[in-house]
């Protein structure tokens, strides 16, 4: 019984949550759009309170469950990330909520519950509990996903995802059970003593369909298919949200399950890595070239730069964990106010944006507006002194201290051919002539989200020297030593 | 001696400019364009008197760092240290010189979002002065690189018909060789476990091998685009061409010299046996500069063109210069480049006062000038004879040290980067023919008036500069010579030379 308070006590941010987007649930299906401002704020306020919770906490490691799920330095701060960009994905889509139809209740609320789930996924600590907490991210995320029913693009990407989505958890249930049946157990910890003893071909091939089914979630190639479609389909806050917190969730737990159960796999895995990393890194870079569409756009990129993230994996050194964490915050943050833009953007004129040449034009009538486009844009392409380019200073320090000196320096090139279609957008908004724009101010929620974000960006350097997130970084790293 | 951080507030003082252009965009917006130029040109003008207070308490009688400062920042990843020695005081003074006369070269001329291009000149100032104090190879990558931004905004938006193109190809095409620089950078720091400059210099050795060549050659391909030596060059036209009148004179003047800087601040004392290994390579590709690109300027049908490929020329003596190994060619290097950014500069403001008259830079268009602007001739005989290197001009002093220099090292390349002076002598008269004597054919060039106020003001400087320091070269030799004399005694080649 003690034992169960106790697990209790630690799981309790995530019982909470569930607590909160269940009675939510309840006051919606009630009072429908007469709620809408009720929900928002509250599963607003409790994401931010939960996330602050995190931030604050002091836990170095603690399992609940008998170890199915553990609480840890990385996945406090991977719950802190999470839950802070939820509560902030729910804000920067409140004003378009206001003006949906009667069922916009019901978006704050699949984000909460797709956030527990992904809670969840980062404290997985064995096979089981990874499968329950990815489907409970998924399935919420499917049901945004064609959260615009009128538009048949939005219903087929839903539908696309859903498909690809059951068939790379059809994937990760097999590489699961396989690694189960060679080393008779699920729990992440034990697995890692069992592997040396056990069918070594075996545990690779369960180890494969592992990644396979996770390296789907992060949407890296060969599995990056769905992105593209499913990103343009989505509506723009939706696409917000794929875009940024579901990577940080599933990056978190490919990490775990590469280094807690598979630590004496490295020569195995870094080989999968490495050809996940650099093909992503040049697939996103080469393809967007061709894009016009925003968000398909945006989608590839978000494809390379998950393979920037995973090019820190590759070199096998736990330490190195620290190279990803930084990307990943900073490939969210500029994710963000660039959404932020584009969101306050369509608020304000009332229709999509769908092609970067709706774009034109920006800087005459909105300069803020652009200006943080811009930056946003050479923060993405990695041009110092941007916080973009200490993401990628951190991984190639990580690559070339290993000797990766050759990987390192193609994913600089590829990133170059990256660079042409992120200042693309600069191109539209200040160098094309101008059509008839109206002026464009920013609503105050957008307006401060995007300023924080851009203040991050600009400021890196003395967000990194002055802040203590570069503590707290190397602490989340030291976790799973 | 002091203990204010001069070199950061002399770095970061021209950002001080844009919250008050931004606070005089919103309180009055009539009339903001005035405001922002008057407040861009004072705070350049700032800039440039505190650039002269640093320069009276410089020291130059030792080659050590001055001005130091230094802490720690990003907890631990880099430092920020900043110091200065005869070399980089030199393109400091250049630059804090330069960006108010860009900034008064475009009082007139740029109507369109007047507010961003003086925001975009001053943040462009602050990069460069920043990338030659910095003295962490960090926080030099970091102002080198950053300089594309604002570089990239002036061509794109203010820039000519084709100013697109152009913009992306300066950009991609320098981005492509910097990145290159950064993996060495990496290395580097891996190796000596620290990212300060000068320890770097004492702690990092590395035996020569296919390592120290490979990293030579990541920062060649960084410098060698920037500089631009030939076959890399090919962006430079075409930048030059489409940007503004201001924007030439920087890309030019200041630009182009983080190559050189480049080469002296890390290949030269960090890689000396490749620096030594491929110095043939480099000569080599410094003769085909002189030649090859100085009879391409002689076909050139655009003026700005011509100046472009010339400047190549030109940077082809600098490279030449350093690799030599011998005090006279690097001192001859670093003087060449201080020239070239005086004359060049000058060139690239003649051009525009003429092209702001005609809007056409083709040479055929002009002709017969110096019947309509004689001071202006007189103006642009004296820029021409100085890129051609005539006595009395502060080319001739670059030139004739670096070619001394080549002599010694080896007559036959000695032969061929003289006979460059020829060329030069080739395209620059015949441009100058061309543009100023000859009839007049095209009956615009009739109704040209002659230099306004503003353009003498901005001209009068540079051609005082150029004669005097052609003159009496003491002062700029006396400058750079200690720090020159230090970096060739650092050089330590292992192979002996």
């Amino acid at each position: 019984m003690a034992d169960l308070f106790e697990s209790l006590i630690i799981i309790a941010p995530e019982l909470i949550l569930a607590i909160t987007a269940m009675s939510l649930l309840m006051i919606g299906s009630f009072y429908q759009k007469k709620s809408i401002n009720l929900i928002i704020t509250i599963s607003f306020l409790t994401l931010l309170i939960l996330s602050f919770n995190e931030l604050i906490s002091n836990n170095i490691q603690a399992f609940a469950f008998n170890g199915f799920f553990i609480e840890d330095k990385l996945s406090s701060f991977a719950k802190f990330i999470i839950f802070l960009t939820s509560a902030l994905s729910i804000i920067m889509s409140a004003n378009w909520l206001r003006d949906y139809d009667k069922t916009a209740f019901e978006f704050p609320i699949l984000i909460l519950f797709s956030t527990l789930g992904m809670a969840l996924m980062v404290s997985a600590n064995d096979l089981v509990s990874l499968y329950l907490a990815i489907e409970l991210q998924s399935l919420p995320l499917y049901v945004l996903a064609t959260f615009n029913r009128n538009d048949s693009f939005s219903s087929e990407s839903g539908v696309k995802y859903f498909i690809l989505g059951a068939l790379s958890s059809g994937l990760l249930l097999y590489g699961s059970s396989l690694i189960y049946g060679f080393t008779g157990t699920i729990f992440l910890n034990e697995i890692s003593q069992l592997t040396l003893s056990s069918n070594q071909l075996g545990i690779t091939f369960g180890l494969a369909f592992l990644l396979a089914g996770i390296v789907f979630k992060i949407s890296a190639v060969p599995f990056h298919m769905w992105a593209p479609d499913v990103y343009q389909g989505a509506v723009t806050p939706v696409t917000s949200f794929f875009a940024s917190v579901p990577k940080m969730a599933a990056m978190i737990i490919l990490i775990r399950i590469l280094y807690v159960p598979f630590d004496n796999f490295i020569s195995s895995w870094s080989q999968i890595i490495i050809f996940v990393s650099f093909s992503s890194i040049l697939l996103g870079s080469v393809v967007a070239i061709w894009q016009n569409n925003i968000k398909r756009l945006i989608a590839y990129s978000s494809i390379a730069h998950m393979g920037f993230a995973t090019l820190a994996l590759s070199t096998g050194n736990k330490s190195d964990i620290e190279s990803i964490l930084v990307y990943m915050v900073i490939y969210i943050v500029a994710n963000i106010g660039f959404f932020s833009c584009l969101i306050n953007i369509q608020n304000r004129i009332e229709k999509d944006i769908n092609n970067i040449s709706d774009l034109a034009g920006l800087s005459v009538n909105s300069p803020s507006l652009a200006i943080s486009i811009a930056l946003y844009m050479f923060s993405f392409a990695g041009i110092p002194p941007l916080a973009g380019f200490f993401a990628k200073y951190y991984v190639f320090i990580s690559l070339i201290n290993e000797g990766l000196i050759f990987l390192a320096t193609f994913a600089l090139i590829a990133s170059v051919i990256g660079a042409f279609y992120y200042i693309r957008f600069v191109k539209v908004m200040f160098f094309d002539e101008v059509v008839d724009t109206k002026k464009i101010t920013f609503s105050r929620s957008l307006g401060f989200i995007n300023s924080i974000c851009f203040i991050f960006i600009l400021g890196f350097i003395f967000v990194q020297s002055i802040t203590p997130l570069a503590n707290i970084i190397s602490n989340a790293t030291l976790a799973l030593n | 001696m002091i203990n204010l951080p001069l070199l950061s507030i002399l770095t970061f003082l021209p950002l001080i400019g844009l919250p008050f252009i931004i606070v005089g965009k919103i309180i009055n917006a009539e009339n903001y364009q005035n405001i922002s130029k008057y407040i861009a040109l004072f705070v350049s003008l700032i800039t440039f008197l505190i650039s002269l207070i640093i320069l009276y308490n410089f020291d130059i009688n030792t080659s050590d760092f001055q001005y130091n400062e230094r802490f720690p920042i990003m907890s631990g990843l880099m430092t920020y240290r900043m110091g200065i020695d005869g070399i980089s005081i030199l393109f400091i003074l250049l630059s804090t010189f330069l960006t108010p006369i860009c900034i008064i070269a475009s009082w007139n001329i740029i109507s369109d979002r007047v507010d961003y291009y003086m925001c975009s000149f001053l943040i462009l100032e602050t990069l460069m002065i920043g990338t030659f104090c910095a003295l962490d190879i960090v926080l030099f990558y970091l102002f080198f690189e950053s300089v594309l931004i604002p570089m990239f905004v002036i061509i794109g938006v203010w820039g000519g018909e084709r100013r697109v193109y152009s913009a992306f190809k300066f950009f991609l095409y320098t981005l492509l060789g910097s990145v290159l620089m950064l993996v060495a950078i990496i290395y580097i720091v891996l190796a000596s476990g620290t990212t300060e400059l000068p320890i770097i210099y004492d702690v990092f050795s590395i035996d020569h091998g296919i390592i120290q060549n490979l990293l030579w050659l990541a920062f060649f391909a960084s410098f060698a685009v920037k500089m631009p030596m030939w076959p890399f060059h090919t962006w430079l036209p075409d930048a030059h061409v489409e940007a503004p009148t201001a924007g030439s004179v920087i890309l030019a003047a200041i630009l182009l010299k983080m190559g050189g800087y480049g080469f002296l601040r890390f290949s030269l004392p960090l890689l000396p046996d490749s620096s030594f290994y491929f110095s043939d390579f480099i000569f080599i590709l410094s003769v085909i500069a002189i030649i090859y690109t100085s009879i391409v300027a002689y076909v050139q049908e655009d003026i700005k063109k011509l100046i472009a490929y010339s400047s190549v020329a030109h940077m082809g003596f600098v490279t030449m210069g350093i690799f030599t190994f011998n005090i006279n060619g690097i001192q001859g290097g670093i003087f060449q480049m201080f020239s070239h950014g005086l004359i060049s500069g000058a060139l690239f403001l003649s051009v525009g006062v003429i092209y702001n008259r005609m809007h056409t830079r083709k040479i055929a268009d002009y002709g017969g000038v110096v019947s309509v602007m004689p001071k202006f001739a007189l103006f642009l005989m004296v820029f021409t004879l100085a890129n051609i290197g005539l006595p009395g001009t502060t080319g001739f002093v670059g030139e004739f040290l670096t070619i001394m220099a080549i002599f010694s090292f080896n007559k036959v390349f000695a032969f061929f980067a003289a006979s460059g002076v020829i060329l030069s002598a080739v395209y620059g008269l015949w441009l100058y023919r061309k543009v100023i004597f000859e009839k007049i054919t095209n009956d615009a060039v009739k109704s040209l008036k002659d230099l306004t106020l503003g353009e003498k003001v901005t001209l009068i400087p540079l051609l005082i500069l150029i004669i005097l320091f052609g003159i009496y070269p003491a002062p700029v030799l006396d400058l750079i010579s200690v720090s020159s004399i230090g970096l060739v005694e650092s050089i330590n080649l292992s192979g002996g030379k």
